[in-house]
């Protein structure tokens, strides 16, 4: 696939450098957004030459939509009739898209007859996309933002290349005022430059690391993995998934405010959770309130009795599972999470409150093997790994292989760890407030300010010359 | 210090929180300008590095530790550009050629490096072998068919797997043939042990089954004509990798795979099993640490277990010319990413050429019909640090011949190998009028026919199967060499 991924040189050295340089020469934010939008549109399209046709068409039916609604009453039978369609056409065409030849799949299962597949691949970031649109439109028929007179502004925000197809999944209300009119401020240019290179360095270095390790760990029969290399195969891969996608959003981030726009954050330290509530409310946040605001509240949230709360989760994480990719394990995926958020709400989250290291290994263990059930795509796979990791298989607990590929990525393991968590950071801000006074302090976090984006981007750039290894996890959302 | 202590004393709460105030004002107004001076830098650099790359003057088109010519700015077609591909390939393009490659590359090595404890290190996904077959009885299975010998024996638990053999051929050896020059030879996977490198071998079943079968059938064809000699060397990890770590890696057994498929040979093949030879001399220099290949030692010894095979005294090594080339990073150094503990020991080339003869006649397409001369040893120094393996008779050639003015008796043998060849068949002029040498994956580009017309037309007698283990378990390889076996 051609995705202009972030990660890629190509990106680093022509793409970015060449946008940053056409958005300060033009002067107005009317020019800029013009260079922005062009930029965007050759982006998306750089991966998907005809689907970018896609994309406009669908901004341009929730653009009439949109306008349509903006002009009824609110609440009103028109208004709902706006809002129905809005729904079939963006979910037809993301059912049909992403989940077409699931259905088919399934349905020929049933009725026990091979139904064939769609020839569809799968348009990038349609997921993402999607789903701005949608907040969109619902927003303004709840009259919380007004409707976007006009189309180019509509596209810009569903196309805007920082977002559009890894998110953050940003919405239109959060951003409009910025789209429409906004400044640069040094600091805003400062922690842009600096938010991008982490991101890339987080992405470029640790979770390309982490990758290749869980890729090592975990390839070939699986059935015959020592038990070692998958225990340690699935903490790689818990740490990549994590590493790569926050990495995508600190870079989504960055860049935006490297041209004023503020987007909200994504990630917040998940693995630091101590129930799976929590996790969840760090974890991706902008898909979790995406699902939040627009199909649990809508169903009655938590105000229509226990059950019916029981029953709006369950449709929610099925829907959270179900997002991440057309395939049941997804969705296993979805409802593993819903059932201890179930037991959480049952009884257990009193009990988790009291004790914070029980609390915090019980977190990481679920998440530890939730992470299976995404890896892998089919059931046997899925059993062999479980019962592997506890010796079921017969294998030995380690061997050569497995020891040397351990020790070789032992201080990176324990390293991706520690990011994982808010130590390093915390220590930074505690040694730099602490010191503030002293003249040395300052002089060395100058000099760190300036060097370290050079030095990160350096390194970035070796490892992704050096190495072929640069895949991107959730291109397929 | 008294007056010190007094004056802060005498300090008002009124001048103190407004002293507070300015520090904060002057941090604020220090770190506004450390943040203009960060963007201005960073751009700056960044920018110029993007000028930098764009610039055609520094993008490489050739990378000379991996030998290989890097990805060319794609073609242009309504197809490509629709499908996406014309972009991808643009991107691809970008990075493959991307300026100071190979010290980047380099750099990337350093910093891996530093993820763990590395005196020990594996590269690459290693493919699981299959079990090797026990060999039933002592008696020699002539069998041109040897699919049938796996239903007789017992296969070994601990070894087994099921990697279909079209795994293996999309991730261990895959002979990419060039335009110009010698064929790369993808590396499976590698331990590296402090300053060595050892190739993993995976036992493939199927295709040592068909390479036996295809040494068998050239022997059938060529009864009563020529005799057949067939020699498997195995790779350094079976050989000289430290016994603290023989037995423990996850790679096929070589000798019992080397026995396995001497013992569904026919008997009219003349096996030369060169495997406890090259274990005696394992302390000597007989492999490269960070190449792939073995060094005109161990293939002087190999060569005398050949010869003690036809039952003729060998060639003193005094009896050749020695040349010492220094410097020589090899195959083993690229794949690891120029890892410094390989780099920092670079290998030696000790070449030996015959006091006769100095040239080796080359037939390749270009140089097609009269042929081009080139040295038996050619000057090493000139070659690149990672290109030395080429003075071995300048590199793996389609098909040559080297002619021995001092024997006049029509004698002749034809060795059919892949690389680890070029470093024995100097040897093998001591004893023929002429040596011709044929690289089956080649071949076919000069030579149309089979076996059978190319002894026929050369009034061969003796016919060796010179090969390393890895190419017995790829199956691109023994096709290719199937197909100049022919039937």
């Amino acid at each position: 696939m051609g995705i202009l991924v972030f990660s890629s040189l190509f990106f680093l050295y022509l793409f970015l450098p060449l946008n940053l340089v056409f958005y300060y020469f033009a002067k107005t934010t009317k020019a800029r957004n013009i260079v922005m939008l062009i930029f965007s549109l050759i982006f998306y399209a750089w991966g998907e030459p005809l689907y970018v046709l896609l994309l406009i068409f669908m901004a341009s039916c929730d653009w009439l939509i949109s306008l349509y609604i903006g002009r009824q009453t609110p609440h009103g039978t028109k208004a709902k009739l706006g809002l129905w369609i809005m729904g079939i056409v963006n979910l037809g065409l993301l059912g049909v898209f992403k989940y077409g030849s699931f259905v088919l799949e399934n349905i020929g299962l049933i009725i026990g007859k091979d139904l064939g597949a769609l020839d569809i691949i799968l348009p990038i970031g349609i997921s993402f996309y999607t789903f701005q649109l949608m907040s969109y439109v619902v927003d303004v028929y709840r009259g919380d933002v007004p409707a976007q007179k006009n189309f180019a502004m509509l596209l810009l925000y569903v196309s805007l290349f920082h977002q559009c197809i890894a998110g953050p999944i940003v919405r239109y209300k959060d951003v409009c005022a910025e789209l429409a009119e906004r400044r640069v401020t040094a600091q805003d240019l400062a922690d842009g430059i600096w938010r991008f290179c982490f991101g890339l360095a987080k992405k470029a270095i640790l979770a390309n690391a982490m990758g290749s390790v869980a890729d090592t760990m975990l390839s070939g029969d699986i059935s015959k993995n020592t038990v070692l290399s998958l225990w340690i195969g699935v903490l790689a891969y818990s740490l990549q998934i994590y590493l790569d996608f926050s990495a995508y959003s600190d870079m989504a981030i960055g860049m935006g405010r490297m041209i004023g726009i503020h987007y909200r954050e994504n990630f917040d330290y998940p693995y630091v959770s101590r129930s799976v509530t929590e996790f969840w409310r760090r974890w991706h946040i902008s898909l979790g309130s995406f699902f939040r605001d627009y199909v649990y509240i809508p169903l009655g949230g938590n105000r229509k009795g226990k059950l019916r709360t029981y029953f709006n989760l369950f449709v929610v994480w099925f829907l959270t599972g179900l997002w991440h990719g057309a395939s049941w394990n997804f969705v296993l995926w979805g409802l593993y999470f819903f059932v201890f958020i179930f037991i959480e709400k049952l009884f257990l989250s009193r009990a988790l409150s009291k004790d914070r290291i029980v609390s915090h290994i019980y977190l990481v263990v679920v998440v530890y093997f939730g992470w299976i059930l995404f890896r892998f795509d089919n059931m046997n796979d899925i059993w062999a790994v479980l019962r592997g990791m506890f010796g079921a298989n017969g294998n030995a607990f380690t061997n050569f292989e497995t020891t040397t590929l351990l020790s070789s990525n032992i201080f990176i393991l324990i390293f991706c760890v520690l990011v994982s968590t808010p130590i390093v950071k915390k220590i930074g801000s505690l040694v730099r407030y602490t010191y503030m006074d002293k003249k040395a302090v300052s002089v060395l976090y100058t000099m760190g300010r300036i060097l370290i984006p050079i030095v990160l981007l350096l390194l970035s750039t070796a490892a992704l010359v050096g190495d072929s290894y640069n895949p991107f996890l959730y291109f397929q959302f | 210090m008294a007056l010190k202590e007094i004056t802060v004393i005498d300090r008002s709460e009124e001048e103190r929180s407004l002293d507070d105030n300015m520090k904060l004002l002057k941090s604020l107004r220090s770190q506004h300008i450390v943040d203009i001076n960060m963007s201005r830098v960073v751009l700056v650099v960044w920018i110029a590095a993007a000028i930098l790359a764009v610039l055609p003057v520094f993008r490489p088109s050739y990378s000379e530790v991996e030998k290989r010519e890097l990805t060319k700015f794609p073609e242009f077609s309504i197809y490509t550009l629709l499908s996406g591909d014309y972009f991808d390939d643009i991107s691809l393009w970008f990075s493959d050629t991307f300026p100071f490659r190979d010290g980047f590359v380099s750099l990337n090595t350093k910093l891996t490096n530093a993820f763990g404890i590395n005196t020990v290190q594996v590269h690459g996904d290693i493919q699981q072998g299959d079990a090797i077959p026990d060999i039933v009885s002592s008696e020699v299975s002539s069998s041109s068919e040897p699919s049938q010998t796996e239903s007789v024996i017992e296969t070994d638990k601990n070894t087994e797997s099921e990697v279909s053999s079209e795994e293996v051929v999309t991730s261990t050896i895959e002979s990419i043939p060039e335009e110009t020059g010698p064929a790369v030879e993808q590396l499976g996977a590698m331990l590296i042990v402090d300053n060595a490198a050892y190739e993993y071998y995976n036992f493939n079943q199927v295709t040592a089954d068909n390479y036996a079968a295809t040494v068998n059938r050239a022997a059938a064809i060529l009864e009563g004509k020529s005799k057949v000699y067939d020699m498997i060397i195995p790779t350094s990890m079976a050989i000289t990798l430290p016994e603290s770590y023989s037995g423990s890696t996850n790679s096929s057994d070589q000798k019992r795979a080397i026995d396995y498929m001497y013992s569904i040979m026919a008997p009219n093949v003349n096996r030369v099993n060169v495997y406890d030879t090259l274990l005696n001399h394992k302390d000597e220099y007989i492999y490269f640490r960070t190449d792939h290949h073995w060094t005109a030692m161990g293939a002087y010894y190999a060569y005398r277990e050949l010869m003690g095979a036809k039952g003729v005294v060998p060639a003193e090594l005094t009896a050749f010319k020695e040349y010492k080339f220094e410097g020589f990073l090899g195959s083993f150094y690229a794949e690891s990413g120029q890892k410094a503990s390989l780099g920092n020991t670079p290998d030696y080339v000790l070449a030996y050429e015959p006091t006769q003869l100095q040239y080796i006649r080359t037939f390749a397409p270009s140089t097609m019909p009269n042929g081009a001369d080139y040295h038996i040893v050619s000057d090493g120094n000139r070659l690149s640090a990672a290109n030395k393996y080429l003075s071995f008779v300048c590199g793996d050639h389609p098909y040559g011949i080297m002619t021995n003015p001092t024997i006049t008796d029509g004698s002749s043998c034809l060795v059919i190998k892949e690389s680890f060849g070029n470093a024995m068949v100097a040897y093998l002029t001591q004893h023929y009028q002429n040596v011709y040498v044929v690289d089956y994956r080649y071949i076919n580009q000069v030579f149309p026919g089979t076996i059978r017309q190319f002894v026929d037309e050369r009034g061969i007698q003796d016919v060796m199967f010179i090969n390393n283990i890895s190419a017995t378990r790829s199956p691109a390889l023994v096709n290719a060499m199937s197909a100049f076996v022919g039937q």
